[in-house]
């Protein structure tokens, strides 16, 4: 009888813990360790995703890498950066291509493919979940909640 | 002559394999497959491609190449496929490169293009093929005056600059354009629109799009016409055109409303001139699932020959009246099945009446079509 209640409290620790970790986790955008730009603003990061700009606000050129449709990381970026629904987001890039006056980033598996493409560019920015941060890569935008 | 085709396709040719080794060359496509029925009170000697039966003339099928050859270069092209109209070719599909050229931006606000380019006039910028491919909106092809070339070859530069949440485009260009459409029973058309020139502005933000653009040009050439088994041609020369237009597009709240209007008109008083205009108005239902549209179209002209691609009408005046309108209406419903697929399913009214002329023709289409992007 005990040691089923103490697998029932230690189930729901759990459970609290990971829905934690799960309010707690969230996006952040990242940059090479040798940009230059310490942060930029919400309304740069969007420009620069939407092919609008190809340099950093210091005149520096950029090159974003995305996120495989239907990644959580993506989703999260695509609402609380770009403002924009998949579909909305797919019918834009649609009427760029077609009219060849852009393409969309390329689009990486994960957030470690993310994070990894990020420290090896010098030029490269890109978006994670914060979860996965480390020394190899900084953040220059950071969403609010 | 400056003939701007093997100049871009030689320049093309010698520049990728060079950069080959850092360029991101991009492969993509669309294809629009279009089947429509009409029943129309027109002469069948006055009409392209109207029959009872079941027909997909208007489908079309594009490959887009697009190369990221360094920060400041890139280079892009779009071949399409679609329905051959000339005699004896029905069935058939004519492939044409719309547009082929290079782009270099020195920075964030300066664009420089050369090659072959669509007009950066509103509609034919951003309507003409994609809109019919992937925009959630059927729009009709009639607003685009006396001569409808969509493309020319030649140089264009723009500028943009950020205002808040605004930003403005201005673009310039110029270059020599090319029209060519032959229609069965009835003949058709090889217009060179020389000395291109005009201007484009545009403003926009996150959900609305405003647009002013003007062009004049000279177009010249012959246009051929099939008439009780004789043929004439016809030396085609009516002076400068110019054309304005004015659009503007929103995307607000689950409605999307596009309207423009334009004008076109020759140097020659009493001659061709040209007005149109339409507004389209749809509402997102189910999360975007379903849009339900309707659109309204008028188009009136007077002069002696009038081009309407994509459309019933390919004729000179058959009255003599000289001045005639189209109105057009268009009620569908458009399904998106992915992200990259949507099915519309429209029924089109088109109306044609001749001034001082009890001669009044009508066309209904019912057209199903499925979009993919790919």
């Amino acid at each position: 009888m005990k040691n089923r209640m103490l697998i029932r409290i230690g189930f729901m620790s759990f459970l609290i813990q990971a829905s934690i970790c799960e309010a707690a986790a969230k996006i952040v955008v990242i940059g090479n360790l040798t940009n230059k730009n310490t942060s930029i603003e919400a309304s740069e990061v969007s420009k620069i995703f939407l092919g609008k700009v190809r340099s950093m606000p210091d005149g520096s050129p950029v090159k974003p890498v995305d996120q495989l449709s239907g990644k959580k990381s993506r989703v999260e970026f695509l609402d609380k950066v770009l403002h924009k629904s998949e579909p909305a987001l797919k019918s834009y890039w649609a009427s760029i291509i077609f009219t060849g006056n852009g393409s969309p980033p390329t689009a990486l598996e994960d957030d470690k493919a993310v994070k990894k493409f990020v420290s090896e560019n010098t030029d490269a920015i890109g978006y994670i979940d914060s979860s996965f941060l480390d020394s190899s890569v900084k953040v220059i935008y950071s969403p609010p909640d | 002559m400056l003939n701007w085709r093997p100049i871009v396709i030689g320049v093309s040719f010698i520049f990728l394999p060079w950069n080959s080794a850092h360029a991101d060359i991009k492969v993509r496509g669309f294809a629009d497959v279009i089947g429509s029925n009409t029943n129309t009170s027109l002469p069948l000697t006055w009409i392209n491609n109207y029959g009872k039966q079941f027909v997909f003339d208007s489908s079309r099928v594009g490959l887009n190449v697009s190369a990221e050859l360094s920060h400041e270069w890139d280079f892009a092209g779009q071949l399409v496929a679609r329905g051959d109209t000339s005699p004896g070719k029905q069935g058939s599909y004519l492939v044409t490169a719309d547009w082929i050229f290079f782009t270099y931006r020195p920075n964030d606000h300066w664009r420089f293009r050369v090659g072959r380019q669509i007009f950066p006039l509103y509609l034919y910028s951003e309507e003409f093929d994609v809109g019919f491919n992937y925009l959630w909106i059927h729009l009709p092809t009639t607003v685009y005056g006396i001569v409808p070339v969509k493309s020319f070859n030649g140089l264009s530069v723009a500028y943009s600059e950020d205002f808040g949440d605004y930003r403005g485009i201005l673009s310039v260009f110029a270059g020599t354009g090319f029209f060519e459409q032959f229609s069965s029973g009835i003949g058709g058309a090889v217009i060179r629109d020389q000395y291109v020139r005009g201007a484009s502005l545009v403003v926009n933000d996150e959900n609305i799009k405003v647009s002013a653009s003007y062009k004049i040009s000279h177009p010249v050439g012959n246009i051929y016409q099939s008439n009780g088994g004789s043929e004439l041609t016809i030396p085609f020369d009516i002076g400068n055109v110019q054309n304005w237009s004015l659009g503007v597009s929103t995307h607000l709240n689950s409605f999307l409303f596009i309207a423009e209007g334009g004008t076109s008109h020759t140097d020659i008083p009493n001659t061709d001139e040209d007005k149109g205009f339409y507004a389209t108005l749809g509402y997102e239902l189910l999360n975007a699932t379903l849009m339900p549209n309707v659109t309204y179209a008028y188009q009136w002209t007077k002069n002696a020959t009038v081009f309407y691609p994509d459309s019933a009408v390919f004729a000179s005046d058959p009255t003599g009246a000289l001045q005639k309108s189209l109105s057009q209406l268009i009620v569908g419903i458009n399904y998106r099945a992915n992200l990259s697929t949507i099915l519309k399913l429209s029924y089109e009214r088109d109306e044609l009446a001749y001034r001082n002329s009890s001669l009044n023709f009508g066309a209904d289409t019912f057209s199903l079509a499925v979009d993919a992007i790919f």
